[in-house]
């Protein structure tokens, strides 16, 4: 019985090991660097563009690369790659200082979605906790529950007083996992960003359809439907509407 | 007893009051004691000052009249007032009455005050008589502004024995433009406030005025009625040439218990104010008075960008706080340095009547360039009205020695900071490239060590839950917790056995036979001693151990036993003796549940 239960515990390190983050040599990262000191932005941004074809999921690299976008006016990839970037560094002033500059000089004004006091609180915990975060949060407060019900056991002249405390833990971690619960739901990334610099939405996926609306570079939108070339995408307020799908790009 | 005590006490008390009465009466109307006195608060004062004289008639008298004063030579009475006590004390009726005279002396010199008489309980009681030592006050040649008397005073026409009148004027009817110039407010009573009156300035308009300080109070004697003026004077500058007329001013008496109320008015004063001559010099600003100016740099020695301070300080009589500030139009002169706002400061004082003061400006000057820096000399003119010409002054010039300065600290203090402001609205710049590129982030959520952590905490609780019933369980159960512990306690018998085998069989033996009788007593909760072959045999029966194993058992008891009364007839091993018992418990252990 012991053994079997030692033996479980190794598989499970073992398949954690696996889980780790892998990793590539930074030198072609150095290489692209380089090239947008010297100012030649476009190459610079070729170069780490092909890092991330090639699966490289680097916080720094997405926001350097947003940098080349931005400085060779491709508003629409800058903000993309800072979006990504902002989903690996939660609290980096700089990817939030330069998304935000990016966000200023798009043209479409779109309405907030963030209204309700939900949808703002979702936004806080997204900006500033990433998931693998969030889940250690979320396993942090379900141990402290379990140590407090096992004081209760052992220690039943404190059940007076802690049962108040645990039931206001036991709350949060209910909130907490319906949370995380929205938060996993919602990073089936759905969220894009219009890539070309002025594209026409239409009413149906194809070019005979008619014009709904004209969407520019760097208009942050949701994507609900793909179907061959097309992409049905919606915007806060009930707008939605189909694009090419080369004009815009999934985080 | 009781009750003639409480009969008699009251009658006594009643006959006790009514025998006593015919005394207090007589001693009430004793004809005995009575004083007069007089006393002054003070015996030396100033011809300025009041006297207050006391009398006091005290003592047991019926009936009085307010005593004659007889002529005071030197002092005439200002006031009286009156007061009296009645007091019973002691059965002794006594009574107090004091006159109170306010005395102001008109000479100076040792002055008396003669013996005052008066009747009472018709006698005749006389006071002693006073010296007062009167010293010349202040009043006539006085130095003190509160009392003078102006030299220049007038009865005015219409103060012809009313009780109230003010009236209002200027010192000058026509005077230039931004020349001081003061209106006097007087107000006459000729009878004693208790109230104070409350005065609405005239709006002074055309005018910057100043308050002047303190009030003028002398008395005069007008249409046979002494009079005590108040004067309240105010400076004036004008500020535009003609004719400007000061509305009235208004004095609010309050009425009070004996008067209504009384608003008395002025007439306005008209004032001309005449425009300056010309031939003004071209750097005239309006200024009107006598000013002096000087100027001083601290420190005297500075480096590149260390400010100095230059204090340019004016003084003089005029309207100090309308001065030019000094520094204007000096932007070419003073070119190597950079000029920052001066810091003014303002004093204005009052010499006599003269409004005067200082306005001192001082700049902070940071030198833009190294070596001997000159700050040029600062002027002022203003027409001075006593003289009737303009005047000019005007100040040295400054040298200050400003060495090279030191780069890493510019401008200590003084300098105007200023904001960071962004210019280019650039974003920030790329960040260094890390060693190693990550390119697959791991979700905890795909590691199973995450989910253990839940797990463990699920296993923690429950773990502990298990362990506290079990706990609670032994508790109550004694049989039970026997029955739990016996292969335990078993155990350690026999291993207590294989330990002491070499050195005493004997006792080895005698621990494996009790630790299978007291496993068996545990097991099912019988007592070691109370075990027979018997009751073995059955309870094993009905916990369904098979036949063979009963016998194994016994045969195993036996075996201890006869080894330890008789080690050579066991003709078996000690050690094969423990493993088969160590064996047959592991076997019930299995079986009994």
């Amino acid at each position: 019985m012991k053994r079997l239960a030692i033996i479980v515990f190794l598989i499970l390190l073992t398949g954690s090991a696996a889980c780790a983050p892998e990793r590539i040599s930074g030198t072609q990262m150095a290489q692209a660097n380089q090239l947008y000191e010297a100012g030649q932005f476009g190459e610079a941004a070729a170069v780490y563009q092909s890092l991330v074809d090639s699966g490289a999921d680097d916080g720094t690299l997405y926001y350097n690369l947003g940098n080349a976008y931005y400085k060779s006016g491709d508003l629409g990839r800058a903000i993309l790659n800072y979006r990504r970037a902002q989903l690996i560094l939660p609290r980096d002033s700089d990817v939030e200082t330069n998304l935000q500059l990016a966000r200023d000089q798009t043209i479409d004004q779109l309405k907030s979605d963030s209204d309700s006091v939900i949808d703002s609180m979702r936004h806080i915990l997204i900006e500033w906790t990433t998931l693998n975060e969030a889940a250690g949060i979320m396993l942090g407060i379900w141990l402290l529950l379990c140590a407090l019900v096992i004081t209760t056991i052992l220690w039943p002249r404190g059940r007076q007083v802690l049962r108040y405390a645990i039931a206001i833990v036991a709350v949060i971690v209910l909130i907490s996992v319906i949370s995380f619960g929205i938060r996993i739901s919602d990073s089936h990334d759905d969220s894009a960003v219009v890539t070309s610099q002025s594209v026409e939405a239409r009413s149906g996926p194809g070019d005979d359809y008619l014009t709904e609306f004209t969407l520019h570079a760097g208009a942050e939108v949701r994507t609900v439907e793909h179907r061959d070339n097309w992409v049905r995408i919606a915007l806060p307020g009930n707008l939605q509407g189909w694009l090419p799908s080369e004009s815009v790009e999934n985080l | 007893m009781n009750k003639a005590l409480r009969f008699i006490l009251p009658v006594l008390t009643l006959l006790i009051v009514i025998g006593s009465l015919p005394g207090v009466i007589e001693r009430a109307f004793a004809q005995d004691d009575i004083s007069f006195t007089a006393s002054v608060d003070r015996t030396t004062i100033s011809s300025d000052d009041l006297l207050t004289l006391q009398l006091t008639l005290s003592g047991n008298f019926s009936g009085s009249s307010q005593p004659q004063l007889p002529p005071l030579d030197g002092f005439t009475v200002t006031s009286t007032s009156q007061s009296s006590q009645f007091s019973f004390v002691n059965g002794k009726v006594s009574s107090q009455m004091t006159f109170t005279y306010r005395l102001r002396a008109t000479k100076t010199g040792d002055l008396t005050i003669p013996s005052i008489s008066t009747q009472a309980n018709g006698q005749t009681c006389n006071t002693n008589s006073i010296n007062v030592k009167v010293t010349p006050g202040n009043a006539p040649a006085s130095t003190q502004p509160g009392t003078q008397t102006p030299a220049d005073t007038s009865i005015p026409d219409q103060l012809t024995g009313q009780d109230f009148y003010v009236e209002a004027d200027v010192d000058n009817q026509s005077p230039m433009v931004g020349q001081q110039i003061i209106y006097r407010f007087r107000f006459y009573q000729a009878i004693n406030l208790f109230t104070q009156p409350s005065l609405d300035w005239p709006g002074f308009a055309g005018f910057l005025h100043y308050d002047l300080s303190p009030n003028n109070q002398y008395y005069q004697q007008a249409a046979g009625r002494q009079y005590l003026v108040t004067e309240v004077r105010k400076a004036l500058f004008p500020t535009a040439t003609g004719e400007v007329t000061i509305t009235p001013a208004i004095l609010t008496v309050p009425g009070d218990f004996f008067s209504r109320g009384v608003e008395l008015q002025t007439a306005s004063v008209k004032v001309d104010v005449q425009s300056l001559p010309s031939g003004a010099p071209d750097d005239f600003a309006g200024t009107v008075g006598q000013f002096e100016i000087s100027a001083e740099v601290e420190p005297s020695e500075s480096r590149v960008n260390e400010p100095v301070a230059l204090t340019v300080r004016i003084n003089g009589t005029g309207n100090v706080s309308l001065l030019p500030d000094p520094a204007e139009d000096m932007e070419t002169s003073l070119a190597s340095w950079r000029i920052f706002d001066p810091q003014v400061t303002t004093n204005v004082g009052q010499n006599g009547t003269t409004i005067q003061g200082e306005k001192v400006f001082e700049f902070p000057l940071v030198p833009k360039t190294d070596g001997e820096l000159t700050i040029p000399s600062f002027s002022l003119s203003f027409f001075d009205p006593v003289a009737g010409e303009y005047q000019r002054v005007e100040t040295s010039p400054l040298t200050v020695s400003v060495a090279l300065g030191d780069p890493q600290t510019p401008g200590i203090n003084g300098v105007g900071k200023q904001d960071v402001v962004a210019l280019g609205g650039d974003i920030r710049h790329i960040k260094p490239a890390p060693t190693a590129i990550v390119t697959s982030h791991a979700s905890v959520l795909c590691q199973p060590i995450y989910w253990v952590g839940w797990i463990m905490g699920l296993l923690g609780v429950f773990g502990v839950l298990w362990w506290d019933r079990r706990r609670r369980h032994l508790e109550s159960n004694l049989g039970y917790a026997r029955s739990q512990r016996a292969r335990g306690v078993a155990r350690k018998k026999l291993s207590e056995a294989r330990k002491i085998a070499q050195n005493n069989q004997d006792a080895a033996y005698a621990a494996v036979a009790s630790a299978i009788t007291s496993y068996l007593g545990d097991k099912f909760n019988l007592s070691a001693a109370g075990l027979t072959r018997d009751t073995t045999r059955q309870a094993l029966a009905t916990n369904s151990v098979p036949e063979n194993e009963i016998d194994r058992l016994l045969d195993c008891l036996d075996w201890a036993d006869s080894g330890r009364f008789a080690p050579a007839a066991a003709g078996r091993d000690l050690a094969g003796l423990i493993d088969e018992a160590e064996g047959i418990i592991t076997e019930l252990e299995e079986r009994i549940a």
